[in-house]
Parts: structure tokens; C-alpha cells; sequence
């Protein structure tokens, strides 16, 4: 008797040691995000954040890897023309599944799965912020469980980017079918086929995932544990790097490049977007309306000023209203130097001569500009505020005018502003929602705008490209915007961190493959 | 206490129209993203009955409110009362422990400086009510973080649990010093200025010298005859000043990272998540007016002579 209790305890020791060697070694990530997702049901949320934090749960047919190429992910391959997955039209799209992915709770995944997603993001009565391409879809096919074809009316060209990035997850048909999707526990308690499995979700806290060990990636992922902690101030951000607490510190802001650089431990890692800060100019306004006051504001504008200072030197003026980034940028467009002596040339030509206040007027109307801007931001505010004071050297009274996010867009539609300062992401596949959506800088040289419209219809892609890029020297021409800079996503990362590699698939498209310090 | 219906809802009205005055609503945080087209908007703005009038909307909110149902979050998709009721908790510890550590160290400096014949003692205490009403949390809270949690290592860079390990009461507390600390020099400081003033001027009754002539102590007829005779007017000022408590965790909950309430109501607002902004606003309604009431109960147990029917 004395003897079982003697073993038993040893074989108690040997158990808790085991456990607590276990606990001592499994790897964790630690993210820091300063925003936290919204749902973890994908297709209902259009933040940046949620889209990174989805990526860890779910997995799309296909995604893009940091060399811009697309890569293979629930379809067993990227249909192309060559291998009869894409029509020599477009008009259909073939994807193979792989067979051996399953559900976080068992069930495999099969083409009804892919199916159930388009419907839902098709579905009227439910609340989706983008349908974008899904909805241009005709009919959805599935001839077996392990494929699915897509049916366009017309050839469309861009179905392929968004099966890779933003609306591409896929949903778990069993779970959802039927029943009331908006208000589903899915929300807080995802079911994807992706790397991690969402553990724990303590709201305004952290969000705890374990590692899916029923991954269908061979070997991934690495890491038995990652946790995005919700950190909204900079002081508990910058707290946290410098315990050394956080792997990866996500969306930090331009001003803490300078502190990033001087922490031995990190280092700053850009994640490759289409994105770029740009000032709308409302093209319809009395004194906007002619284009020599728009170039001469164009002229004025001293972009290597504000990207030096404000933006901390990592980004170069852009000039075109694409950025280097995408494969249909235009690098020969008309560029407008900064030249205050042109530009004031410029404004004489257009009426607005010097008083002797040294401020423009015309016919004595005084030329007044304000900017729009959204608040809460010290970088946004900073850079309005120099560009406030170059034009104001140009003889122009400038004000700033700032408002919460949400009353931007409605501002914007009604066309109740001059100038406004903020930013536009385009998609890998552009569907130029800027121009032939939303149009808030109205924009009306219907000829450029046409070369647009055409765009999705021309199955090759170089032919594409030079639409595009006939589209933004017009555009620059007519100054329809001033494209300020590029933006990248901008993260800081441990060094001991291993594999982190940002693709236009978002910040932690990879996290199956990170290895921990 | 029937008035408090009439009044909460007058409230509710007041607040619906506020939050509605800005431009933009729920569907507006979509609108700037390259992919939403205005029709899937708008097609959002329908299924939320946000395209019906104000007092529409407002009435439907009322007839749920009243059968018991506040509504399911825009962003969150799940039922306002279980997110607040979520974030109250948290809150619920925080302005605690701020109410606890405030009361006990404005009652021991008060008293300290309302007793103490130390000139020293006296400009000491003066000097840390100056500054404590004069700094601002977001600067203290820094300072604090940078000190102790980056330099010293003595406390969490914020947050309220140690991730990954069951709840523990040392462990709560060790998370709550700083924050409660930070938020709490403010009111440490007021209160015990308060009470040092009231003190010191009861401190020169008649009765009081009756006390001392007796033989008492200095302390003891500090703490029998003095301070009873100033709690009335400081439960005033405690009672009044507690629910601004919960505005100035807002500031508080951000640097600390602490999931609360404060934090809630501004990504609300910053989201248009009008059930979410009507939910805890309403609860902060309600707080003040019980607050309100607690105060006045309150009265009645300092002081014998105040009894209410």
C-alpha cells in the first residue's frame, strides 16, 4: 500500500513536471493591435484589423504571396488560362479543392461550403458592407464535392484578387445554413479551416488562439499559441515593447518610427498595400473648378516636406493616383514640382491676383480654401497643417475644418467641401470604386473615365495596364486629386520573431509558418 | 423615486437626438472602404431601419427598451445588455478600488493636516492636493507606466488579468494599483482638501475646546467630535463626485488598457453603434441618480437629525 502511494506520487511529480515542462515550452506569439475586431464572422466587417485576425481562423480558395503571385490555399491550385481553371473568356472560373481540409469541429469542407459563401455574401436581407465581384457571379456550380465553378455573364477579371484577399474566407455551410447568420454565435466563436482555432475572447482585452493540430498544411503551424492583445493608447503600446512583452506590434503609427528604431529588439517591418494618402479636390467647386488653381494648388504642395518630416522618411512623393505598388502604376505621369513662383504664375493666369494684404482675390471675392480632415489623428493633423501653410504662402486663405470618421463619407457624398485630406486603398485587381463609384472628387472627363469602364472586360492583363495607365496621366493631367504618398501598413516586429513576411494578403496572412523566439 | 422615470425618460430622448445630430451612422463606417458600393450601404441602412424617421426609430427603441430588450449591437451582433454588462464589471472594479483608495488616503491626509501643528506637514499635504488636481490623467498615467511598469518593472504595462492564468484576487489587485493610483490622485486630492478645511475650522468650536479642557486626546476628539460634524457636507461632495468617476476612467481605461465601460462608449460612438451609445449612456443616467440617492440615504445615517418619511 505503502509502495502504490510511493509510485503514485512519483508518477504525480512525473506528470506535473511534464505539464509544467510543457507549459515552459509552448511557443506563444503576443501581437499587440491598437483596435480590436468587430466579429469574427468574416464578410461582415470591413476593418483592416478584422479582415489580419480572420486570416489566423479561415482560409480563402487562393492567396497572394509577398512577391505579389498568387498561391494555392483551400483550391489545390491557382486556376489559370494554361491549366483550364479560368475560360479563355473569363467568364468561368474552375477551382479544385483539396480533400483533406477539415472544419475546426470535424466536418471536412467541401464545394457547398465555397457555394454557401457566395450566397451569403449575395444574400440582400443580410447585412454585408461588400458583395464587390461576388455579386456579379451568375451561377455557382459544384459537380462534386471537390469543385466549384463560378459563371460571369461577361468576362470579368477580377474574380481571381477577390477570392485571395478581404471577402474570401470561407464559411462553414453546417454551421450557418439556416439559421439567423447576423446574430450567429459564429460571431464570437468562429469555426474556419484556418491555422488557429479562436480560444478565448475577453472583449476590450485580448484575444487567445490555440493552434488547429488538425491543420491540413503539413507542419504548421509552428506556434502552439498566439494572443492579439488590445492595446489603444501609445503609452501601453510602447510599455509592452520595451518589456519586450509583444512579437509583433500591428498598424503602429509614423511617429513611433523614430522610437521603434531605437529599440534593439525590433525592428519595422512594412506590409505592402495599394493604398495612398491623397487630398480629394472637389472638381465641381466655383474656385476649384479650373484647372490651372488646382495645378498651381499641385505646384504648391511640397510632398517631399511632408514625407520627410511627418511621415518618417520611408515613403517617396507620389505623383500618380496609383501607387508604385501596383503592377498598373504609372511612373511618366505629369508631375507637378514643388515651384511656388509657378504656381503663383498660375493662379494669375486664372484671375486670382495679389491685394495688398498679400491675399488672392478675384472680381473681390477673396480665395478661400478649406481642407477637410478627420480628426483624432496627430499625423493627419500635422500634415493639413503644413500643407495649411504652404498654400497660405501662396497668397490663399486656408482653413481646417476637422470631423469624426463616420461624418466623413456622408460630407464627402453631399460634396459640402473644398479639399479633403485622407486615403484610398485600391485592390489588387483595381475595380476603381474612386473613380466610377464613389466619385467624390467629381471627376468629370468622361473620356478617361471610359478607359476605366473598360478595364474589366480585357482578359490580358498588359493590355489592362496600359488603360490604366493612359486613365492616370489624364488624371494627373486634369489634377482630378493630388496623390500625396504612398501608406503602407507599417508593423514593428521582434527580431526573434521567425517567418513574419506581410503580403498584400494582410499582416498575418503567414502566421502558420512563424516560428517563436 | 416616481420622478425618476419621468426624468430618465426625458434623458433618453435628449440623448437619442444628440447622438443623431453628427453626420453619419452605422452603415457610414463602411462607406470609405474601396470595395463597398453605395448600394450595399444603402442596403445596410434598410435592413437597420436607419432610413426611417427619428421618432420612428426612436419610438421602436423605446417599445423594446420598455419590454426589456435594449437591442444587439451593429458591430458586436450580440445583445447591448450582455456587452455592458461586460464592460460595468470592469468599471465596476476600477472606480471601486479609485473610491476605497481615495477615501482612505483623503480621510488620513485631511485629518493629518487638519491636526498636524507642522508647517512642513501642512504645505507638504497642500502641495500634493495642487498638484493632483492640476495634472491630467493621461500625463500621470504615462509617467506612472514609464516609471514603474518600463523602468522599474513593478507593475503590468496595463491590462486587468494576468493572460492565461485563472482569475486571482492578488493578481486583480496588482493590475488595479496603478490605474486606481492614477485615477484617484485627483480625487485624493480634492477630498482631503476638503476635509482638512471643514476639519480645521470645526476644530475651533466650543465644544471642541470643551473637549480638549476635558483631557481627550488629541485624537480621540478629532475623530469623535471633529469628524463626525464634517461628514455630512463631505458625503455630499463624495456622493456628487463619484459617478464623475466613470468620465474620468474614460481617459484612465485607455492608458491602462482597461476594458471597461469608457472604452466601450468611445469606439461606440467612434462607430455610430447607436444601441451600444443609448445602452451606457443610459446606465451612466442611471448611476448618477441612484448616486444621487445613495447620497441623500446617506445623510440620514451621519446625522440622526436627518430622518426621511
Amino acid at each position: 500500500m505503502r509502495r502504490n502511494t510511493a509510485t503514485l506520487s512519483i508518477l504525480a511529480a512525473w506528470l506535473l513536471a511534464a505539464v509544467l515542462f510543457g507549459l515552459a515550452s509552448a511557443q506563444t506569439a503576443t501581437i499587440i493591435s491598437p483596435q480590436e475586431p468587430r466579429t469574427l464572422l468574416p464578410h461582415f466587417d470591413l476593418l483592416t484589423l478584422t479582415h489580419e485576425a480572420e486570416h489566423l481562423i479561415y482560409d480563402c480558395l487562393v492567396t497572394i504571396g509577398p512577391d505579389g503571385n498568387y498561391q494555392p490555399q483551400l483550391a489545390s491550385e491557382v486556376p489559370t488560362t494554361e491549366n483550364g481553371g479560368i475560360s479563355q473568356d473569363a467568364t468561368v472560373y474552375t477551382f479544385k479543392l483539396r480533400d483533406d481540409v477539415s472544419w475546426h469541429d470535424g466536418e471536412p469542407l467541401t464545394s457547398s461550403d465555397v457555394a454557401f459563401t457566395w450566397q451569403v455574401i449575395t444574400d440582400p436581407d443580410l447585412p454585408v458592407p461588400s458583395r464587390t465581384v461576388w455579386d456579379q457571379v451568375e451561377r455557382v456550380e459544384t459537380p462534386d464535392e471537390t469543385t466549384v465553378s463560378f459563371h460571369f455573364p461577361q468576362t470579368n477579371v477580377s474574380f481571381l484578387a477577390a477570392t485571395a484577399t478581404d471577402s474570401c474566407y470561407i464559411l462553414p455551410e453546417h454551421l450557418l445554413a439556416g439559421e439567423d447568420i447576423v446574430n450567429s454565435p459564429l460571431n464570437r466563436q468562429p469555426v474556419g479551416t484556418g491555422p488557429f482555432l479562436a480560444a478565448e475572447w475577453s472583449s476590450g482585452s485580448f484575444l487567445r488562439l490555440e493552434r488547429n493540430p488538425e491543420y491540413w498544411q503539413a507542419g504548421q503551424p509552428a506556434l502552439d499559441e498566439i494572443i492579439i492583445r488590445f492595446i489603444p493608447g501609445s503609452e501601453g503600446q510602447r510599455a509592452a515593447l520595451q518589456r519586450g512583452e509583444a512579437d509583433l506590434l500591428l498598424h503602429m503609427t509614423s511617429a513611433d518610427l523614430r522610437f521603434v528604431s531605437g529599440l534593439d529588439d525590433y525592428q519595422v517591418v512594412t506590409g505592402p498595400t495599394h493604398a495612398w494618402w491623397m487630398f480629394w479636390v472637389n472638381n465641381s467647386d466655383p474656385m476649384l473648378s479650373d484647372v490651372r488653381v488646382r495645378q498651381a494648388l499641385a505646384h504648391g504642395l511640397d510632398k517631399a516636406l511632408v514625407t520627410e518630416t511627418v511621415m518618417g522618411d520611408i515613403v517617396e512623393p507620389l505623383d500618380a493616383v496609383l501607387p508604385p505598388s501596383h503592377w498598373a502604376h504609372n511612373s511618366e505621369v505629369t508631375r507637378y514640382p514643388f515651384d511656388q513662383e509657378q504656381a503663383a504664375e498660375l493662379l494669375d493666369q486664372a484671375g486670382w491676383t495679389l491685394g495688398s494684404d498679400g491675399m488672392r482675390s478675384k472680381d473681390g471675392q477673396a480665395l478661400e480654401l478649406e481642407i477637410l480632415n478627420i480628426a483624432g489623428q496627430a499625423e493627419r493633423r500635422q500634415v493639413v497643417q503644413i500643407v495649411q501653410d504652404l498654400w497660405k504662402q501662396l497668397g490663399i486663405d486656408v482653413s481646417i475644418k476637422e470631423i469624426d470618421g463616420p461624418s466623413f463619407p456622408p460630407t464627402m457624398i453631399e460634396g459640402g467641401f473644398q479639399i479633403a485630406y485622407g486615403w484610398f486603398g485600391e485592390r489588387q485587381e483595381p475595380v476603381f470604386n474612386l473613380w466610377l463609384g464613389t466619385n467624390w472628387q467629381r471627376y468629370g472627363n468622361e473620356e478617361a473615365l471610359e478607359l476605366l469602364r473598360q478595364v474589366p472586360t480585357v482578359v490580358e492583363r498588359e493590355d489592362r495596364a496600359e488603360l490604366v495607365r493612359r486613365f492616370q496621366a489624364a488624371a494627373a493631367d486634369d489634377v482630378a486629386i493630388i496623390p500625396l504618398a504612398p501608406r503602407p501598413i507599417l508593423n514593428a516586429v521582434n527580431k526573434g520573431l521567425g517567418g513574419y513576411d506581410p503580403s498584400l494578403a494582410g499582416s498575418l496572412w503567414n502566421a502558420g509558418e512563424w516560428t517563436g523566439r | 423615486m416616481a420622478g425618476i422615470f419621468p426624468r430618465l425618460l426625458f434623458i433618453s430622448i435628449l440623448l437619442f437626438l444628440l447622438i443623431h445630430l453628427p453626420a453619419g451612422g452605422p452603415a457610414d463606417i463602411y462607406a470609405a472602404d474601396p470595395s463597398a458600393s453605395a448600394e450595399s450601404i444603402e442596403r445596410i441602412r434598410e435592413l437597420w431601419g436607419l432610413d426611417r424617421p427619428l421618432p420612428v426609430q426612436y419610438g421602436q427603441w423605446l417599445t423594446n427598451v420598455a419590454r426589456g430588450n435594449w437591442g444587439n449591437s451593429y458591430a458586436e451582433r450580440r445583445p447591448v445588455t450582455a456587452i455592458v454588462a461586460e464592460r460595468f464589471v470592469n468599471t465596476l472594479w476600477l472606480t471601486a478600488a479609485t473610491v476605497v483608495l481615495a477615501l482612505v488616503l483623503a480621510v488620513a491626509l485631511g485629518v493629518a493636516g487638519a491636526v498636524s501643528d507642522s508647517r512642513f506637514v501642512k504645505s507638504l499635504i497642500e502641495g500634493f492636493a495642487v498638484l493632483g488636481i492640476s495634472i491630467p490623467t493621461f500625463w500621470s498615467g504615462t509617467l506612472v507606466i514609464l516609471v514603474f511598469a518600463v523602468y522599474l518593472d513593478l507593475i503590468p504595462s496595463g491590462g486587468m488579468a494576468t493572460i492565461g492564468r485563472p482569475f486571482s484576487l492578488t493578481d486583480r489587485l496588482w493590475h488595479l494599483l496603478a490605474p486606481a493610483a492614477v485615477l484617484g490622485t485627483l480625487y485624493i486630492a480634492q477630498w482631503s482638501r476638503y476635509l482638512q478645511a471643514g476639519l480645521s475650522e470645526v476644530l475651533r468650536e466650543d465644544y471642541i475646546r470643551t473637549a480638549k479642557a476635558k483631557g481627550l486626546s488629541r485624537v480621540t476628539f478629532t475623530l469623535r467630535h471633529g469628524l463626525p460634524n464634517v461628514a455630512i457636507p463631505f458625503i455630499t461632495v463624495v456622493g456628487l463626485e463619484a459617478p464623475r468617476l466613470l468620465s474620468g476612467a474614460m481617459v484612465t481605461e485607455v492608458v491602462f488598457s482597461w476594458p471597461g465601460m469608457g472604452r466601450l462608449l468611445t469606439s461606440a460612438l467612434l462607430s455610430r453603434d447607436y444601441p451600444v451609445v443609448m445602452g451606457t449612456l443610459m446606465l451612466f443616467v442611471l448611476i448618477v441618480v441612484v448616486a444621487n440617492l445613495l447620497t441623500d440615504l446617506a445623510y440620514g445615517l451621519a446625522d440622526p437629525r436627518v430622518r426621511y418619511q
